[in-house]
């Protein structure tokens, strides 16, 4: 691959995680934000789009680390690396968030009130 | 048009600013568009007719919304990916309308 097909190519992978992971990250706070109103199915309709999302930027990483195995890369990539950046803000997001929304059923359910 | 693309740190706007700018001189659009980030864009919203967010801060339309009292819209994450400039100016003329 010559370096201006390359760079292309990399700009398209750092765009598509950036917005996948974004969307993912997006989606877990909405989850959230839903589950504070005290709509669960809605949070989980919520968390089941951010998985959606994340796992669509997780395939586009697996490429990069592909590409990189093959030595199509030189040292590093600031784009690539803001790229992963998000990904793993995303990641954190919906591991924490689902906690929170677990948290906040269990709490209220110790504490007898009712949710959807 | 003014546009103002905002996103978590300004970085992956201002590669799609760089699409839109481009996609505009080809098609004779009049367009004035600056990227920022989420805590930076406090001192030039007010020169912007428009606010266009990236999907990853989608969660924070009302809140930009409220602080700008502008129209603000979500870029869909397809279209962010792939710079898909043709439909992000179909939404921005959509939202001008608004206004």
């Amino acid at each position: 691959m010559n370096t201006m097909a390359l760079d292309e190519r990399t700009e398209e992978i750092a765009m598509a995680i950036i917005s996948n992971a974004g969307a993912a990250r997006g989606a877990a706070f909405d989850a959230l934000k839903a589950a504070k109103a005290g709509d669960y199915e809605q949070a989980a309709a919520l968390m089941k789009s951010a998985d959606e999302y994340s796992r669509a930027a997780h395939k586009t990483h697996s490429e990069l680390l592909a590409l990189y195995a093959k030595g199509a890369f030189e040292g590093g990539d600031i784009l690539l690396s803001h790229a992963q950046d998000h990904l793993m803000c995303a990641a954190l997001a919906m591991e924490l968030i689902g906690e929170l929304i677990d948290l906040r059923k269990t709490i209220r359910q110790n504490a007898g009130k009712e949710d959807k | 048009m003014k546009v103002l693309l905002i996103c978590a740190g300004g970085m992956s706007t201002s590669i799609l600013m760089k699409k839109l700018e481009k996609y505009a001189s080809a098609h004779d659009i009049d367009l004035e568009i600056l990227a920022r980030g989420m805590n930076d864009y406090d001192d030039v919203y007010q020169r912007y007719d428009v606010i266009l967010l990236g999907p990853q801060v989608s969660y924070q339309k009302s809140s930009v919304e409220s602080n700008t009292k502008k129209p603000v819209a979500v870029i869909a994450p397809y279209d962010y990916a792939i710079g898909n400039a043709e439909n992000i100016f179909k939404q921005i003329k959509k939202l001008c309308q608004v206004q």
